[in-house]
């Protein structure tokens, strides 16, 4: 606190059009460090050993408050959006900007919660881009030619016109004389070795530390070292894209002197808490944490989706969701409940807002590989998916995903309703499918939830049908046509010809299907009557879960 | 109290009674053509192709289609029931009835319905009896598999069969024009003396 960094402001770029209060900036200085606009930046991200990259889009001052924001576009790291690379194989050093227009794209952050610059450097064949030379590629931290949509998670290597209201051209690498620009203030505060002047040392050290220890075991010798070398900041800074514990190291050179490292660090680290984060523990952290767990599970369910910076209101009450959340795992009595139930109803809300891109099945197929997919049988087939999802929040106190499944193939109603259920985590879906199986979830009308894994069936595109019967000669000529043309496909067909014929020997084993089916569920529903009827059950010991719908459905209504 | 949900269980209802459910249908059979197959009779408002995850093997596809009205769905449901309905090949009939609550999967929770459940220890009473409920719950999808695969190999055998008689009858249509187009029944009708052309 005593030494709170210094923090000012560079030259002004204009007043906010449609907000007076806000006045932009081309550039800030904060602890010693000039960022401008449109520089490569790293947050420091609590709890998470890597810092989250963006580029700066917008310097700004709310006037009345003085509140300093940046407006950052982010990059990804391979490892945030892994579900997505497919088969992509990201290089060591690559990152992924972010376009479309989602969530996870940009964020507007306290200018006081930058950590440090970060070489990024496009290496996109775009002719937008000016080409980096070798040397400023081995001195870049970080690489980046691909983008990562947020909106349908693409990886594409081509760069749209604009990404977050903002030409490209921002994204790609400076023209030469905007280099030349910010260098020479790199210079005047840092005297003892920039990289300008010594090219040479510099690149030895710069390709050496990232290139060879992203996270080496002892970094943080060689970092007190480096520092009381005086090295050039860019080599510290680059550490602190590794790891969060030397991330604060990066005001080193600045404020730290030689003094040693270890307690620098938890100053600056104390500090940082503090100045960053009145509100939160950290501002970064929140929003895109949001959509990093995102993609890694899909359809994980985060609340507090809003995103749109400025409204702590929303941060807040994000957090004391998330804090409910936990303290609820825990707490079984009726009244916590209650108040988490209405953190149920978020998920919802979140899906609708913008969870409604990942369709449904590839969802499922996601968590089939992770494992956590669960089928839920025996339920009464009424049930609607999200009371499956209340049901499972009451019973294991886990948020989950479910849908009930459409009936299919039969034309009789099931006696069985059947869910699937994405978990959270693997281990909430074992936990659950083993809770399961030791004792019973039983419904009021008798039914004991039964849960366990399935696969999805695995669809191979089937091109023939039984029943539609195509002669070879006009074979392929036919399947082009019915492609060109729906309408000819379909039609009544006419009591004088074979084909109507054939239809009627459809039509009976249609019927005789039916029948079957109804002959099976009659004798199934006849074996459960008679083994529920042998069940006692006690009332009293059932709890309804209803009481707490009915608040949310009140705020979910509309 | 809770108005909001019965609006949007009544408004739901609605969907349902404008709603047909149609199965059999072919793989092949996409929204756009099922939706051009039943334009012509009313105006399809939306289609949804309902994804098999759970039942293996082949089994034909079925959709929920949506009406512009009630009647209309009637409409579709009657006619397809009284004659044998094609899309996208033939001679397998498509097969219509009116959808149910149950067939959405987003449809919305009942009002004031109320859930209860409850934890069954091993030590309760009731377990045995729920053991049994659930072994029945597996026996029963067992049972319900084998039956699917049983109705699979039924349709196949039809389909087999037909095909057979399609090829029988499609040679022997390819013998009489072969026989008709190249002479020879001319040629034979004039060796016995018999008026071949019908007029």
């Amino acid at each position: 606190m005593d030494d709170e960094p210094e923090f000012k402001w560079g030259r002004r770029r204009g007043v906010g059009e449609r907000y007076e209060d806000i006045q932009y900036y081309e550039s800030f200085t904060y602890g010693g460090i000039e960022y401008s606009l449109y520089d490569s930046v790293c947050f420091y991200c609590a709890g998470s050993p890597e810092t989250y990259i963006g580029k700066l889009v917008k310097l700004y001052e709310i006037t009345p408050t003085h509140e300093k924001k940046v407006r950052v576009v982010w990059f990804f790291r391979p490892t945030e959006i892994r579900n997505h690379l497919g088969d992509v194989e990201p290089h060591w050093n690559e990152l992924l900007l972010a376009s479309g227009q989602g969530n996870g794209l940009s964020n507007i952050n306290y200018a006081e919660a930058v950590i440090a610059k970060c070489n990024v450097i496009c290496t996109s064949k775009d002719r937008r881009n000016p080409q980096a030379s070798e040397e400023e590629l081995r001195r870049a931290h970080y690489v980046f030619h691909r983008t990562f949509n947020v909106d349908n998670n693409e990886i594409s290597d081509k760069f749209p016109e604009e990404i977050g209201g903002i030409k490209v051209e921002f994204f790609f690498n400076k023209k030469k004389y905007q280099q030349n620009q910010s260098q020479p203030s790199l210079k005047a505060k840092q005297p003892s070795q920039p990289f300008t002047e010594s090219p040479r040392s510099d690149l030895s050290k710069g390709v050496d530390s990232p290139a060879k220890y992203p996270k080496p075991p002892g970094r943080n010798d060689s970092l007190v070292k480096e520092s009381e070398r005086g090295t050039s900041k860019a080599t510290v800074v680059e550490r602190g894209c590794g790891s969060s514990d030397t991330a604060n190291l990066k005001r080193l050179p600045v404020e730290g002197g030689n003094k040693p490292g270890i307690h620098v660090k938890d100053k600056s680290r104390v500090r940082t808490s503090e100045m960053i984060s009145p509100q939160n523990t950290s501002d970064t952290r929140p929003y895109k944490k949001k959509m990093t767990v995102l993609n890694i599970k899909g359809p994980t369910i985060h609340k507090g989706g809003p995103n749109k910076g400025e409204d702590f209101g929303v941060k807040a009450t994000s957090k004391t969701f998330e804090k409910a959340g936990t303290q609820l795992a825990h707490d079984k009595s009726a009244k916590t409940n209650n108040q988490v139930l209405e953190v149920t109803k978020r998920p919802d809300a979140d899906r609708r807002n913008w969870f409604k891109q990942l369709p449904w099945e590839e969802k499922l197929q996601k968590a089939q590989e992770a494992e956590t997919l669960v089928l839920l049988e025996n339920l009464d087939p009424s049930f609607s998916s999200v009371e499956v999802e209340e049901l499972i929040w009451h019973a294991f106190h886990e948020k989950v995903e479910a849908r009930m499944t459409q009936f299919i193939s039969t034309f009789s109603k099931p006696l069985y309703g059947k869910a699937f259920v994405i978990f959270k985590s693997k281990a909430a879906a074992q936990s659950a499918v083993c809770e399961l199986n030791s004792k019973y979830l039983v419904l009021d009308d008798g039914r004991p939830v039964v849960g366990r894994y399935r696969n999805l069936r695995v669809s191979d595109k089937a091109t023939s049908f039984p029943g539609h019967l195509v002669l070879d000669r006009f074979r392929l000529q036919k399947q082009r046509e019915e492609m060109r043309n729906a309408v000819s496909t379909a039609h009544c067909s006419q009591s004088n010809t074979v084909e109507f014929e054939m239809a009627m020997e459809w039509r009976i084993l249609q019927e005789k299907s039916n029948l079957w089916w109804k002959d099976l569920y009659e004798n199934h529903s006849k074996s459960i009557t008679e083994a529920r009827s042998r069940l006692k059950l006690n009332r009293g010991n059932f709890v309804a879960f209803y009481c707490y719908f009915r608040v949310e459905s009140h705020e979910g209504g509309l | 109290m809770g108005t909001p949900t019965k609006e949007e269980y009544a408004a739901f209802e609605e969907r349902v009674r404008r709603t047909v459910y149609v199965d059999n249908l072919s793989p092949l059979v996409t929204e756009a053509v099922l939706r051009t197959a039943l334009d012509q009779f009313g105006t399809v408002k939306s289609v949804q192709v309902i994804p098999n995850y759970i039942v293996p093997g082949n089994i034909p596809r079925c959709a929920l289609v949506e009406m512009e009205n009630s009647k209309e769905a009637k409409a579709v449901v009657s006619e397809i029931t009284q004659l044998p309905f094609m899309i996208s090949g033939m001679p397998r009939p498509v097969r219509a009835r009116p959808a149910e609550v149950e067939m959405f999967d987003d449809r919305p929770r009942k009002p004031d319905r109320k859930i209860l459940c409850r934890w069954l220890e091993p030590s309760d009473p009731d377990f045995e009896v729920a053991k049994r409920l659930k072994h029945l719950c597996r026996e029963h999808s067992r049972e319900t598999e084998f039956l699917i695969k049983r109705q699979l190999q039924e349709e196949e055998k039809l389909a087999k069969k037909q095909a057979d008689e399609l090829k029988t009858h499609y040679k022997k249509h390819e013998l009489i024009e072969g026989v008709m187009s190249d002479g020879t029944a001319q040629r034979l009708g004039r060796r016995y003396n018999l008026r071949l052309d019908d007029r």
